[in-house]
């Protein structure tokens, strides 16, 4: 089930907080729990079982872990292998079997189709399984708890991804209330409004404008897909995010940031302390720092950098386009790294236009999943094979330029710094946010109606 | 203030979301939605079976969808956002006060479907399409006509700045035609007529107008050696009927639109033509009940039927003209009937035009398939 369709918010959202409050608190996790998995199973049942799998396999590993972890590191270390290769083993199962095997000309499996969220709980379970390992959690004793935990509905299928470490607590003790459930609201309609008013009108924009070139595209009108793509990827996923941790809210959770205007960073070091948060996280706590992070010399960190990008691009799909776009990353970092850094921090001038123009050709080359038309399309932004500057009605270009000026006004910390200092300004204004925010979920039931089904681009990793 | 606005909002999300809720199940289903002229998903069946495949998930996200309560205020309200946007446009529909147009052909909506198009498609499928149907034609071995309507962007790209890809398909028909398809290129001469503030295409509708449809009946009588029939334009009256909307007009939901005037041409021998529509006679060439619905169009011949026949009904022996044609046809056949017995087929399911030709003993042949029709459905063959 996807966050913004009608029969989430209208049917399973109102039916889930309903039950949620009705009950006792301590059947509050059972209830999440259950309904989660129906959350899941919505569409594609038959996956449940799988991530019940995973979810069994490191719980009751995480018995061998707890039990060894301090007398015998050895036999420790095993059942957090064993644990590991479960999970893992039914990830690059469904995600790379098909790849590798066109790799060695074998044929793969037809129709393995990627279970939903697979990228993101299988990390999740992981993290519980290191996590307890290294001893910085306590063991999950009770199974609901813990499987409430990954199943989660908010942030099931496409993140933030939460350490246990970071929500263990919450969820044996957390506390509903009325401020956190309408923060929970407003950041939720928030998340609504940027994915399906800002980012499904640029994934529209960016499609327009490539079905034009696919006619023999121009300069200018293979810059505006970009540009288009840039703005979708980020209030898609940003706006998922916002989502998750809205309705995390409501429940009385307190999800991680995932973004942070990554669009305003200075170098691309920046953007990715900006994007995706939660990802880079995961990646630094359970790949970087053990492979020894940036304290075992220069050349050793540069291949621990190296191993970080391969996997960050490998994660996002089977495809060498995925590949190239984490090891164009890693070319980036580096020139950064190694002196490119300090001079972008004293012209940020140039910082903005650097990540920015990297940045977009990054999602060129996540988007492009035929590598032809991945180089075709970055010929063109540079003239070669172009059949002319402009594209051939320029109208058509000018049309949308109001809504790009929206789009990248809302990807800067603008917005929200002009509502406080309104609100600050005029204290009573206060009382027309309820109002509002009922407006904006309106106007994004009107686009649900409109166009009913939309999937979420991160949906599929 | 903080505590009331917390409050508030919670106690107005959880009204909306119960609200509809409550009302999505309690209101009756509706079974045919008038605005998008179609009808709507009933509940989906339930049981193991369509649960695990997820038709039963598909079939409630598609129920509740088309059964939510306001529906019909909702897609203006979508429709009103995107304007507010300054987008001049909403569900691929370009905007004026005075002009809607849609953008694009319908199969490039979606991705898979341009890069399928893209690849050489003017000059490979296009081209195969118009040298198909001038073999067809020359088998027939009898006159034949061909017109490619064009869509409201060919005609009214100058309102817009933009024709969308209609240049380059017309430019391929008139390449790839043999002379025996006798292709007709209207798309100058309605270009010109639109910009010399002609009425020849709706405002709100992808069809021509009757006017439109005139244009184009001279020329068909012209190539078919029936010039000196042609009717003049002021021997007909016309039965005017304000505030037609249609369909380019219900895919946008713009809330400010001048609407179209639909007009019907009518002579005093009206009554002398019998004409059927799958077996039923119609009592004349119009149906004027339509024209108190929302699909006024459908009053030209009654819509659509599989296959139409217009003879007078004097017996008098006339040459017999088969039609294979799309929607734009309706409004132009009234007008050739009064030269020619007519039998018409709609494009979509009618056999090649040659084997049509024998089957009904047909002296002459008319192919009507607009644009839209020749580049998303291929009906050009």
């Amino acid at each position: 089930m996807v966050f913004s369709s009608l029969i989430f918010i209208f049917i399973y959202l109102p039916v889930t907080l309903a039950v949620y409050y009705a009950v006792p608190v301590r059947w509050r996790n059972p209830v999440l729990f259950v309904l989660s998995l129906a959350f899941y199973g919505w569409g594609e049942p038959a996956y449940i079982a799988l991530m019940l799998v995973s979810i069994a396999s490191a719980y009751a590993f995480g018995f061998g872990i707890d039990k060894f972890r301090q007398t015998d590191r050895k036999k420790a270390k095993v059942f957090l292998a064993l644990s590991l290769c479960v999970n893992l083993a039914f990830l690059l199962f469904f995600k790379y079997f098909n790849f590798f095997a066109s790799l060695f000309g074998a044929k793969g499996i037809p129709g393995l189709t990627l279970p939903v969220g697979i990228s993101f709980y299988t990390f999740q379970i992981m993290s519980y399984s290191v996590d307890l390992y290294r001893g910085e959690v306590e063991k999950a004793r009770r199974f609901v708890p813990f499987g409430t935990y990954v199943t989660l509905f908010p942030q099931l299928i496409a993140g933030p991804i939460v350490r246990y470490k970071e929500i263990c607590g919450q969820l044996t003790g957390r506390k509903e209330t009325v401020s956190g459930f309408a923060s929970g609201v407003n950041r939720f309609v928030c998340g609504l409004s940027k994915k399906l008013i800002l980012g499904d009108g640029a994934a529209a924009a960016a499609d327009f404008f490539t079905a034009q070139n696919e006619f023999g595209g121009s300069v200018l009108g293979t810059w505006a897909a970009v540009i288009f793509y840039t703005f979708h990827i980020y209030f898609d996923f940003s706006g998922y995010s916002d989502m998750a941790i809205g309705l995390g809210r409501m429940f009385g959770f307190e999800l991680p940031e995932n973004f942070d205007h990554p669009y305003v960073s200075r170098s691309i070091t920046e953007f990715w302390r900006r994007w995706h948060i939660t990802l880079s996280t995961w990646f630094r706590e359970y790949v970087y720092f053990p492979l020894g992070g940036s304290r075992k010399g220069a050349g050793r960190t540069y291949f621990n950098l190296a191993v970080v990008w391969f996997l960050t691009g490998f994660w996002h799909g089977a495809g060498w386009n995925y590949i190239i776009w984490g090891v164009y990353f890693l070319l980036l970092l580096v020139v950064e790294k190694a002196f490119l850094g300090k001079l972008l921090k004293k012209l940020p001038a140039l910082g903005h236009l650097w990540t920015l123009f990297f940045v977009g050709i990054g999602w060129l080359i996540f988007f492009r999943t035929d590598i032809p038309s991945l180089f075709a399309d970055l010929g063109r932004m540079f003239g070669a094979g172009a059949s002319s500057f402009a594209p051939e009605y320029p109208s058509v270009l000018l049309r949308l330029l109001p809504f790009a000026l929206l789009c990248a006004f809302a990807c800067t910390g603008l917005p929200k710094k002009l509502f406080e200092k309104a609100l600050s300004r005029f204290p009573a204004l206060g009382y027309a946010v309820p109002f509002l925010t009922l407006a904006l979920a309106a106007v994004c039931t009107a686009y649900m109606v409109d166009d009913t089904f939309s999937p979420f681009l991160y949906y599929i990793f | 203030m903080k505590k009331f606005s917390s409050l508030a909002t919670v106690i107005t999300f959880c009204l909306f979301l119960g609200g509809f809720a409550a009302a999505f199940f309690l209101l009756p289903a509706r079974t045919f939605s008038e605005q998008e002229n179609r009808r709507l998903a009933e509940a989906p069946a339930f049981g193991a079976e369509e649960l695990f495949s997820g038709r039963f998930a598909d079939g409630a996200n598609e129920y509740v969808a088309d059964q939510f309560p306001l529906r019909d205020v909702f897609v203006k309200i979508k429709s009103a956002a995107e304007l507010a946007m300054l987008k001049r446009a909403n569900n691929g529909v370009l905007y004026t006060k005075d002009q809607l147009a849609v953008l694009e052909f319908d199969s490039y909506s979606s991705r898979t479907e341009i890069t399928k198009n893209a690849d050489g498609f003017y000059e490979k499928t296009v081209a195969a399409m118009a040298k198909s149907r001038s073999a067809d034609s020359a088998k027939a071995g009898i006159p034949c006509v061909t017109l490619v309507p064009p869509r409201t962007i060919d005609v009214a790209g100058s309102t817009f700045g933009c024709a969308g890809h209609g240049d380059a398909l017309f430019a391929a028909l008139e390449a790839n035609f043999a002379p025996e398809a006798g292709f007709i290129d209207l798309l100058p001469d309605m270009r010109a007529a639109y910009e010399n503030g002609e009425y020849v295409i709706y405002r709100t509708d992808h069809h021509w107008t009757t006017a439109g449809a005139y244009a184009a009946y001279v020329k068909v009588m012209q190539k078919l050696g029936a010039g000196e029939n042609i009717i003049p334009r002021e021997v007909f009256s016309a039965e005017k009927t304000a505030d037609f909307s249609g369909t380019t007009a219900a895919r946008a939901n713009f809330p400010v639109y001048t609407r179209d005037t639909l007009e019907i041409w009518t002579l005093p021998d009206e009554a002398d033509y019998s004409v059927v529509a799958d077996g039923r006679e119609l009592g004349g060439f119009y149906n004027r009940e339509h024209l108190n619905g929302s699909d006024k169009y459908s009053a030209f011949l009654d819509g659509t039927h599989a296959i139409t026949t217009v003879t007078k009904k004097s017996g008098e022996p006339r040459k017999k003209l088969l039609v294979i044609k799309d929607s734009f046809a309706n409004c132009l056949i009234p007008f050739l009937a009064r030269e020619f017995d007519i039998v018409a087929l709609d494009i979509s399911s009618a056999p090649a035009a040659s084997a049509a030709a024998k089957e009904y003993g047909a002296d002459a042949i008319l192919y009507v398939c607009n644009a839209e029709n020749v580049v998303s459905r291929g009906l050009l063959k």
